[in-house]
């Protein structure tokens, strides 16, 4: 399935860079060290990333996420063997050089899970996912920072590496349609009003006359 | 729990009895955890006498982990979907079922008497469970701003809930199917002390059966209802003797009629919806009687408003849509000293529908700040502000717990921004914040001033920042500050993934956050920064969103982000997703 139309640049190029660093590891053929710097306790057995989101049943394909379900998968490469998981409690993926025996240690149990990707404020769901092929993207992603800039120092000093780029989505935050929301109960009374005034006065502007001078009654009793 | 007869233990040498005497007067939720703290058995004790619990989401622990911990509560309120559901914002199927709960309060809570579901999901089942195993003992139910149930539902509580002295059902989305609720309430109950369906599409209620319910609960004290012809009421009123509050009704027929209306002689908060200018009257009598006044769905000027106000001086608590206007706060000022409570809210966006002088700017906000020294909760929107009238309400607001403004969008230019030494000086001044809501627009507050936020908000607990800051600087030294800040809302800033997980990484008191807006990361796992024990981490992703006239607004992605003992949800929906939580 090729991505849907429009999509914009960013995510195709996203897209080469998956397949780019997919033939490269294939070629290589090594699980490399991914470190997300997550301050935390690690279970090396369990893919829990992706566990806690296959624990969801399946999503509606008519659900009004607006997110398109991309196979980003179908042009990256034959299917690695498939490894599922049996976990209840979700655990956090680390792959290390000692992981290569990950693949022995995990049984053969149900196949694929949903994935959700993050990609610069857009979120993508992606179905039936294996779990080699979610570690394999993981590596990509991951791959694809280190490769593009240096690492980023532990204390991130946001203030000075992002001024330029902040100014740009200031812009955009103020072109986006994040309108100031409104209380629903009002809303309701609002739309409600609106209706009441052109039943009773319809040749009137609105909130023109006293509401009680009117012929006929408006029972809201509806 | 221990049974307590036979073990007469000592406590730092003080036998356990003197503790519980003492216990009994402690309600503060928050001396009660410092006490529990001290040894097991002050925390036995306490658990034993703790009479009421909030859960402010409940999806932060377990019904079986409250039975373990507070087995004889008297009262438990429950809340459900985030706040933003009020807004329309969160999908309808989010969550916060009321169904386990049910189950467990049914079972195994023996002194449960008071319940209070917010924002939740309510099934008739849950409600015919709980009047079937609960229906002697209940005496408060509060379905506060739920769905999921209909009259059939109400019908099983009214009909076994004898002792029902509130039954409170305001704005909750109820499938109606007929009036016979109402009218069981009416046969069966005479110690009923608060009826609220106020904001609620109840409409096929028989007056008749209201008046019944005051000639028969000579303890009716307010009386909240939906769209009932007012003339329809006179019955009511007339039996309603002990009546002190009363909201809803409309006024459809000829104002005239109005005239010679009688109201109970107690009645001093009130709220009339659809009243307009010539109906006005009918409150004169009793105008300085009143303590509260709803305005927000009435159809009045800001003349009106003036006129009106000007002859209320005991009034404590108003609502109004900002169509009471500069001048209308300035009569507000002048004329009622001791108000306590004031919130304007956003009226209609098309001039047409509003008076022209229904706008509220640092005009009237000064005027408030001058006159209503002892005010205690604010939230205003406004369409201009400056630096000195945040500085005023700072200089004489010292009563101030709640701070709560959203600046419009209608005008371009906004005289005096940014605001960033005008909410220094407030949130100095007004030492006694518990709550603070700033909504402005890009430009409205810098990174500078959103650093004044954290440094100056000691006891605040509760934030909501809406467009605030230029970058992600500004939400790091905000988190630097903050110490008591529990729960943080914040919608369209410009923050990073990874800035909103250091932030909450910094923000030591923090159990709670709800982002609408922000800079996704280039990976998408920059979010993991935050992940720890115990805290859970859900995304609503963007969708588009009905919002009537055919039209389709995009929705962007939310992350809610909570502790939680209870471990990730086991309930969710297709439109919420978690990542991952770490477990010990």
């Amino acid at each position: 399935m090729s991505p849907p139309n429009g999509t914009p640049p960013e995510k195709s190029k996203f897209l080469q860079t998956c397949n780019r660093l997919s033939l490269f590891l294939k070629e290589k053929g090594k699980i490399r060290d991914l470190n997300f710097g997550i301050n935390a306790k690690f279970d090396a057995t369990g893919t829990g990333l992706f566990d806690s989101v296959r624990s969801l049943k399946s999503p509606n394909p008519n659900s009004t996420c607006q997110s398109a379900t991309v196979d980003l998968l179908s042009s990256i490469g034959e299917k690695v063997e498939e490894k599922p998981v049996d976990v209840v409690i979700p655990q956090y993926v680390i792959l290390d050089s000692s992981s290569c025996e990950l693949e022995n240690k995990v049984e053969a149990k149900s196949s694929t899970a949903q994935m959700t990707i993050f990609y610069q404020g857009q979120v993508l769901v992606l179905d039936d996912v294996p779990a080699g092929r979610a570690r394999d993207l993981m590596l990509m992603a991951k791959n694809g920072v280190e490769t593009a800039k240096p690492k980023p120092p532990p204390v991130v000093d946001v203030s000075r590496s992002t001024k330029a780029p902040i100014k740009e989505d200031v812009q955009q935050a103020k072109d986006s349609d994040l309108p100031i929301a409104r209380r629903a109960s009002l809303h309701k009374f609002l739309a409600k009003r609106k209706d009441r005034a052109s039943v009773r006065a319809p040749y009137q502007s609105p909130g023109g006359s006293s509401s009680g001078n009117e012929e006929h009654s408006f029972d809201l009793n509806l | 729990m221990d049974d307590r007869s036979f073990n007469n233990q000592r406590i730092h040498g003080m036998s356990d009895v003197v503790f519980e005497c003492v216990l009994a007067y402690i309600h503060d939720s928050r001396d009660r955890q410092s006490i529990s703290l001290v040894c097991r058995r002050l925390c036995e004790l306490e658990a034993q006498t703790r009479k009421h619990v909030t859960i402010a989401l409940c999806y932060t622990t377990t019904p079986k982990q409250l039975l373990r911990r507070f087995p004889f509560i008297e009262s438990l309120k429950l809340k459900g979907k985030p706040r933003a559901a009020m807004y329309n914002l969160i999908p309808e199927d989010w969550g916060g079922f009321a169904t386990p709960w049910v189950e467990e309060l049914s079972k195994s809570f023996s002194c449960l008497k008071a319940l209070h579901f917010r924002r939740m999901i309510v099934k008739d089942e849950d409600l015919e469970l709980l009047a079937r195993d609960r229906g002697h003992v209940l005496q408060v139910l509060k379905l506060d701003k739920c769905s999921g149930f209909s009259t059939d539902g109400l019908l099983h509580i009214c009909s076994s809930c004898r002792n029902l002295k509130v039954l409170f059902l305001e704005e909750s989305q109820v499938i109606e199917k007929d009036g016979g609720w109402l009218h069981e309430l009416a046969m069966n109950n005479t110690q009923l002390e608060a009826l609220n369906f106020y904001m609620t599409d109840l409409s096929q209620v028989s007056f008749n059966d209201l008046e019944l319910i005051a000639k028969r609960c000579k303890s009716l004290v307010s009386v909240k209802i939906g769209d009932c012809e007012i003339l329809d009421l006179v019955g009511f009123f007339r039996a309603a003797v002990s009546l002190e509050e009363f909201s809803g009704g409309c006024f459809n027929k000829q104002s005239e009629e109005y005239a010679s209306l009688a109201y109970p002689p107690r009645l001093c908060r009130l709220g009339l919806n659809y009243m307009s200018t010539n109906e006005m009257p009918i409150v004169y009598p009793f105008a300085s009687r009143l303590k509260k006044l709803d305005l927000l769905y009435a159809l009045l000027d800001t003349e009106d408003h003036c006129v009106l106000l000007q002859r209320c001086p005991n009034l404590e608590v108003l609502e109004a849509r900002n169509v009471i206007g500069d001048r209308g706060l300035e009569v507000l000022a002048r004329s009622c000293k001791k108000m306590k409570r004031l919130r304007i809210e956003r009226g209609a966006d098309e001039q047409e529908l509003e008076d022209e002088e229904g706008v509220v700017s640092q005009r009237g906000l000064t005027a408030i700040a001058q006159g209503c020294l002892d005010l205690e909760y604010i939230a205003v929107y406004v369409s201009d502000i400056t630096n000195a009238a945040l500085e005023s309400m700072g200089m004489n607001l010292k009563n101030l717990c709640d701070f709560r403004m959203v600046l419009l969008d209608k005008e371009e230019v906004i005289t005096d921004l940014p605001l960033d030494n005008g909410i220094r000086s407030l949130l100095s001044g007004c030492n006694k914040l518990r709550r603070f809501a700033l909504y402005l627009r890009p430009g409205g507050l810098t990174d500078v001033g959103l650093t004044y936020i954290g440094q100056h908000s000691q006891n605040i607990r509760w934030m909501l920042l809406g467009y605030l800051g230029e970058s992600d600087s500004g939400l790091l030294g905000f988190s630097r500050g903050c110490p008591s800040l529990q729960k943080l809302e914040v919608r369209g800033c410009c923050f990073s993934e990874k800035a909103l997980a250091m932030a909450v990484l910094q923000l030591r008191s923090l159990r709670y956050l709800w982002v609408q807006g922000y800079r996704g990361s280039k990976t998408g796992f920059d979010l993991l920064t935050m992940a720890r024990p115990f805290w859970n981490i859900e995304i609503i992703p963007p969708r588009k969103v009905n919002c009537g006239d055919g039209r389709e607004m995009e929705h962007p992605a939310h992350i809610l982000a909570y502790y939680s003992l209870a471990g990730p949800r086991t309930d969710f929906p297709p439109s919420v997703i978690p990542l991952a939580s770490i477990t010990q």
